[in-house]
């Protein structure tokens, strides 16, 4: 008894001390970037190498920035330029993969995902945070005539890397997708540097990759209505979650709030949904699909979800109800106490 | 039970606490958190002393109080006001940041536990 005692318990405690999943190979990086908010995680690798491959992503990133910002001088304002123009022209060649994934993702919308209302944006103030915008929101005259233009990224004609636009009013402002993008684009970097378990977090946009040691990575959801987090997700090993909300960029004016999604239809801030958000294995999906599902709305989110080919997503209203399918209400942890009223539809 | 077996159990009553305070449970609120102003630390405090944390950032002063092992902020120059409103963080791994006034604060894990949330998506 003395012997079995002794050896049950030695052995407990050194199985303890070596299963803890200690964080000694988990590396962190946090700061901002192009004036986004940019976490990276990387684990089960030294820390040199580690932070070398961070610093690769980083690198990457002011690349992709460079070429996705239509608002500074760089490869897309160009190319919205010339779009203004007419005729044919040679594209900037980094921005094509992402002109090709939003025109097949803006179709699959049905036009509620759609990167080619930069003009509304710019009528609105959203283009820039420097200085943040403060109204007065456009008239509906102004927002009339912008949406008789109708831009749409099938008003684009790409052959080979030539590029032209059939409709002078295009200007692609990527916003709704470009940061689930350079997501996916860091993590395949990830990989080529041999990292296999990995976050990348770019404002509030996540891809995950493998797990954190045992345990599944667990990513918390912003409550769009209150204070703290809505809930939690255990991810799958290469997947990503994002979310689409209407409290991160808005301006109060006469008392009324606008915020940052515009509804390309109407031309004016979505309404109905507070949040949506998308689980999908591929940042850049989830990130264009979650854009079109708060456009869609409460009362339409399932449609447009099914139309899209989103597999789990949630929504959450003005009074914080929230709206999912089975297969997510199966994966969702609430964190808050008491948990909000739940809608599920039927499965995706 | 032998004296020896009473001897190993007191023993492990004694380890075990220890190993708590090494390792941690994840879910745990977090002991301290780091508050962050760009891309550099500002400082590490901790959740167990009550104090208000004057923090400049690029726009003006970021107040950060923290209480009762939370952490929150309660005044900021930033115009949309989200961080102030994200209320109370207290689980390691949770963090709010006024990306605005680029001021940030994440909460720590306790020990090598480790965070309850590996990422905030919003």
């Amino acid at each position: 008894m003395r012997c079995d005692a002794l050896a049950f318990v030695c052995i407990a405690l050194f199985g303890l001390c070596a299963c803890s999943p200690g964080n000694d190979t988990l590396y962190k990086e946090s700061g901002y970037a192009m004036g986004a908010l940019v976490e990276f995680t990387v684990y089960g690798v030294d820390a040199a190498r580690a932070k070398a491959a961070v610093a690769s992503a980083q690198s990457d990133l002011k690349f992709m920035h460079g070429n996705f910002d239509p608002w500074h001088p760089g490869s897309l304002a160009r190319m919205n330029s010339l779009f203004a123009l007419g005729g044919r022209f040679t594209a900037a060649t980094s921005v094509l993969p992402l002109i090709a994934k939003s025109t097949e993702l803006s179709r699959r919308s049905g036009g509620l995902f759609n990167p080619a209302i930069g003009n509304l944006i710019r009528l609105w103030g959203f283009q820039t945070d420097d200085p943040p915008p403060a109204g007065p929101p456009p008239t509906p005259a102004h927002i009339a005539a912008v949406l008789a233009q109708q831009p749409r990224m099938s008003d684009l004609q790409v052959t080979g890397v030539e590029i032209e636009s059939h409709n002078p009013a295009v200007i692609l402002d990527f916003g709704g997708i470009a940061q689930g993008y350079a997501a996916d684009v860091l993590i395949e970097g990830f990989k080529l540097a041999g990292i296999h378990n990995a976050i990348v977090n770019i404002s509030g946009d996540v891809r995950v990759l493998g797990s954190h040691g045992a345990q599944p990575w667990r990513i918390g959801i912003r409550n769009p209505r209150g204070a703290g987090v809505l809930a939690s997700l255990q991810m799958n090993r290469d997947e990503s979650v994002v979310t689409s909300g209407d409290y991160e960029r808005f301006y109060i004016y006469d008392g009324k709030r606008y915020h940052h999604i515009l509804d390309p239809r109407t031309g004016l801030p979505t309404q109905g949904a507070a949040s949506a958000t998308v689980i999908d294995a591929e940042a850049t999906f989830a990130d264009a699909a979650a854009t079109a599902l708060m456009v869609a709305g409460i009362k339409d989110w399932y449609a447009v979800a099914k139309a899209m080919g989103v597999k789990s997503a949630m929504l959450v209203d003005a009074a914080g109800r929230v709206y999912m399918d089975p297969a997510t209400a199966k994966r969702i942890h609430f964190e808050i106490d008491p948990p909000p009223q739940v809608v599920l539809s039927e499965s995706l | 039970m032998t004296r020896g077996d009473y001897a190993v159990l007191g023993l492990c009553a004694l380890a075990l606490p220890a190993l708590f305070v090494r390792y941690g449970l994840p879910g745990s609120s977090g002991t301290q958190a780091r508050i962050t102003v760009g891309n550099s630390i500002y400082a590490q405090v901790p959740l167990s002393r009550a104090q208000v944390y004057r923090v400049p950032g690029v726009l003006g002063i970021s107040e950060i109080e923290v209480r009762a092992g939370q952490i929150r902020f309660t005044h900021s120059p930033c115009q949309g006001q989200q961080c102030v409103r994200s209320g109370w963080a207290k689980r390691g791994g949770e963090f709010i940041a006024c990306v605005p006034n680029r001021v940030s604060v994440s909460v720590l894990g306790q020990g090598a536990g480790g965070d309850y949330y590996d990422s905030i998506n919003f």
